[in-house]
């Protein structure tokens, strides 16, 4: 017999041969990214180790963040798969924000610097005195907006709506409460079939848009605004999504590094100025907009145009 | 949550009655507090120790325990008391 003959001899059958392939193949993959995706997380868990390991007195409290997530299930995924080890790793006290519908996020946003805004005005009437004699006052009477808790926006949809909560949450002063609607009184028969759900839908319809903001220079806040943080993530949801997914799943090694170091940054603080030219168009190319959703929610998700007037004083986590 | 037997100008009517409501209340904060504090130590707190003071990492990990603590006994308390109240109404 030769070589070939005695070597084919030896051989399972072509098929098994070809399963086998496969399998070990397969598996070889997942396995050696698994392992590598173990050693990314180690090489990051002891770059945040001088963070956790630092003496905390029981009056003090750990660095706050508020991290905006992207309302569907890849964006909770994705922020738990990778970002949330960072976190914990880095001993960071955050906070997630998951708003249901888009706009939220910049609701939130907004209002959050119009609250900064409410509690400065107060601050500056009532004459408060800084001395280094004050306690430190009790955490429930703490003021709602502090310029040192950073807003990290999970995705490029959320960074947006970010974007956009904070340019027109400095430029525009909070509107006034609309007046209450005078209650119109149903007709007895048909509200007994109406679901009160129907009836409340309508009624919503029925009222009129929130009037547009006025924005201007003069409402900028004296006071420092929050450092804002990016955190790349992908849309995968969905059935055009499924081979994506199983090739990132097998390469997970590269979006952990990628991702992971982007929390790092944010975990360990460092900042630099806002640039205004390629800070708002990050993650373009990852951006999700469904064809069912309203106009205005697929409006808020659109580019954004910062004024200079409010990038000059923003920055960023690096 | 409120500490009863606190206040010196209230009358004491029922004074026996008062007192061991307020002993029993005594006993379930001190019983919660000796739970808590075992708990979150055997979870957040590890054996080896590096340093006599808390690290950052330890002490964000008490405050949500603790947090989660306190939601998670209030959560059960309010449900048992609709179940009592359910049985209540039933009987």
């Amino acid at each position: 017999m030769t070589v070939l003959t005695s070597i084919r001899a030896r051989l399972p059958s072509r098929n098994w041969s070809i399963f086998w392939g496969l399998t070990s193949s397969l598996s070889g993959a997942a396995c050696y990214d698994k392992y590598q995706l173990g050693q990314v997380r180690a090489e990051l868990d002891q770059a945040t180790a001088a963070l956790r390991n630092e003496i905390c007195k029981p009056t003090d409290t750990p660095r706050r963040i508020r991290v905006y997530v992207a309302p569907t299930h890849w964006g909770r995924y994705w922020f738990k798969e990778y970002v949330k080890p960072v976190f914990d790793a880095a001993a960071l006290d955050y906070e997630i924000l998951e708003p249901k519908v888009a706009g939220q996020v910049r609701d939130s946003v907004r209002e959050l610097l119009w609250t900064g805004k409410d509690e400065h005005r107060a601050r500056a009437a009532s004459g408060h005195k800084y001395s280094p004699f004050t306690p430190p006052t009790p955490i429930l009477e703490r003021d709602k907006f502090d310029a040192g808790e950073g807003l990290v926006a999970v995705g490029p949809n959320a960074w947006r709506e970010v974007l956009r909560g904070v340019s027109e949450g400095c430029l525009a002063e909070r509107p006034p409460a609309p007046p209450p609607t005078p209650e119109s009184t149903p007709s007895t028969t048909d509200a007994a079939t109406d679901d009160p759900a129907a009836a409340k839908t309508a009624k919503a319809d029925h009222l009129p848009p929130p009037p547009p903001l006025d924005l201007s220079c003069h409402n900028i806040p004296t006071f420092p605004l929050p450092p804002l943080g990016f955190i790349t993530a992908r849309q995968q949801a969905g059935w055009t999504g499924f081979p994506s997914r199983i090739y990132h799943w097998f390469t997970e090694r590269y979006t952990a590094r990628e991702v992971g170091y982007e929390a790092l940054a944010i975990a360990l603080g460092r900042v630099r100025p806002f640039n205004i030219q390629t800070d708002p168009a990050r993650g373009a190319k990852d951006i999700y907009v469904h064809d069912d959703w309203e106009q205005r929610h697929k409006d808020v998700v659109q580019d954004v145009q910062v004024p200079g007037s409010v990038a000059d004083r923003l920055y960023m986590y690096q | 949550m409120s500490y009863g037997g606190g206040y010196p100008q209230q009358p004491r009517i029922q004074s026996g009655v008062n007192m061991s409501m307020a002993e029993q209340e005594l006993e379930m904060v001190t019983t919660l507090f000796n739970n808590i504090v075992d708990s979150c130590h055997t979870k957040c707190i590890a054996t080896r120790y590096h340093d006599n003071e808390l690290n950052k990492g330890e002490s964000v990990c008490i405050d949500r325990c603790v947090a989660k603590y306190f939601e998670v006994n209030m959560k059960v308390g309010q449900k048992l008391t609709a179940q009592a109240n359910q049985g209540q109404q039933i009987v």
